[in-house]
């Protein structure tokens, strides 16, 4: 579990306890005591604030989509953490009854022990399929937290590596590794062509292959040259429709570790 | 008879993918050889190839033949091979990756821009 998981889970858990203890009927429970109004409102109003933070967190890590979803599984673990503790909770609400039951009505209704499981499967299926994807789920390369955000010329962008593992060997036995790049909203129409390769182009026609995909996220393939050494590092050319040309270097191992230790083997 | 050619098109489409151009160099009897092809295998007759100086001025050029291969002498000075399939399609071979050769053949570091 990544801290900002962590995190989210955390302040939707505690906003959750302060709604709770916001209510009067549930304050009484929690607390053994009623809260005066002004107490209540304040409780009310930080459990939906605190909430509310724990969603701004998951939009602004994963984006609105990935984000709302993160956010409400968190919520559900949250919720059912708290359906299944309060029972167990020292303080319980005493139940009031208007009127003696009939004698019959007093006695527990048997369940089979299918039953039982039958629920306790239910109520945990929608943590455990949540847990599930969780795990299973590989992050987005632009959203994963070894993602760079940077600024080349006038332009923002967010570099990753496709994934983490070493490059694959196509023909020829030449190694590939892919990266994805994804520039600001309004930068795409000030550039004509981003380029990566390893080591520092001899020159802007040199610049090695160059990004390219439909959406906003753009792929490459770039070769690993047979004598890299990782002191060659990672260099992005970008040009402008207005012709100009900027470069940067990166450490190759902040931007892909499975290529530093890949390059280090080389023979 | 529109489904057939729907699946055409997908089928063509997915044929029409970009591909990475890649090449192996070797030294032979003071010749450079190289080897070109697609990361899928198929072949790379016809792309450009330039041998290249650091300082950009062309030292040799021609295509890959109908095999797939291009031959060039050994330069007298430090030189880069472009695989040149396209804007921002390329496969470099700088000569410290070519295959046989001393690593000290050359002795000067790289002229950049």
């Amino acid at each position: 579990m990544t801290p900002l998981n962590l995190g989210v889970f955390l302040l939707s858990l505690v906003g959750f306890v302060a709604l709770a203890a916001g209510m009067p009927k549930h304050a009484k429970h929690l607390l053994q005591r009623e809260l005066s109004p002004t107490v209540s409102r304040l409780l009310r109003t930080l459990g939906w604030l605190l909430l509310a933070a724990a969603l701004a967190i998951g939009i602004k890590q994963w984006h609105t989509d990935v984000g709302l979803v993160t956010w409400l599984g968190w919520l559900t673990v949250a919720g059912l953490l708290l359906v299944f503790y309060l029972p167990l909770w020292p303080w319980q609400p005493v139940t009031k009854t208007t009127k003696p039951r009939p004698e019959k009505a007093d006695t527990p209704v048997p369940r089979s022990s299918g039953q039982v499981t039958s629920a306790a499967l239910l109520l945990a299926a929608p943590l455990v399929l949540f847990t599930w994807q969780l795990v299973i789920t590989p992050a987005q390369p632009l959203l994963r937290e070894d993602a760079l955000h940077g600024q080349i010329g006038p332009w923002t962008f967010t570099l990753a590596e496709q994934d983490k593992h070493a490059p694959e060997i196509v023909a020829l036995d030449v190694p590939l590794k892919t990266f994805v790049i994804r520039f600001c909203d309004a930068c795409q129409r000030d550039i004509r062509l981003a380029s990566l390769k390893i080591r520092q182009p001899h020159n802007a026609n040199a610049a090695g292959n160059a990004f390219a995909g439909r959406g906003t996220d753009k792929l490459v393939e770039i070769p690993v040259p047979r004598a890299a050494s990782k002191r060659d590092g990672l260099w992005l050319t970008v040009e402008g429709t207005d012709g100009s040309v900027h470069q940067q270097r990166f450490a190759i191992e902040r931007l892909s570790p499975a290529l530093a230790r890949f390059i280090e083997k080389q023979p | 008879m529109r489904l057939l050619l729907l699946l055409s098109t997908l089928l063509c489409a997915t044929v029409a993918q970009a591909h990475t151009p890649v090449c192996r160099c070797q030294l032979e009897a003071q010749r450079i050889s190289c080897q070109g092809a697609y990361d899928d295998g198929s072949s790379a007759d016809g792309i450009t190839m330039r041998v290249l100086a650091y300082s950009g001025e062309t030292l040799a050029d021609g295509v890959l033949d109908a095999r797939s291969r291009f031959s060039t002498p050994l330069p007298g000075q430090p030189f880069y091979i472009l695989m040149d399939a396209g804007p921002g399609e390329m496969f470099e071979v700088d000569w410290r990756d070519v295959v046989g050769i001393d690593q000290q053949h050359f002795d000067v570091t790289s002229n950049t821009f």
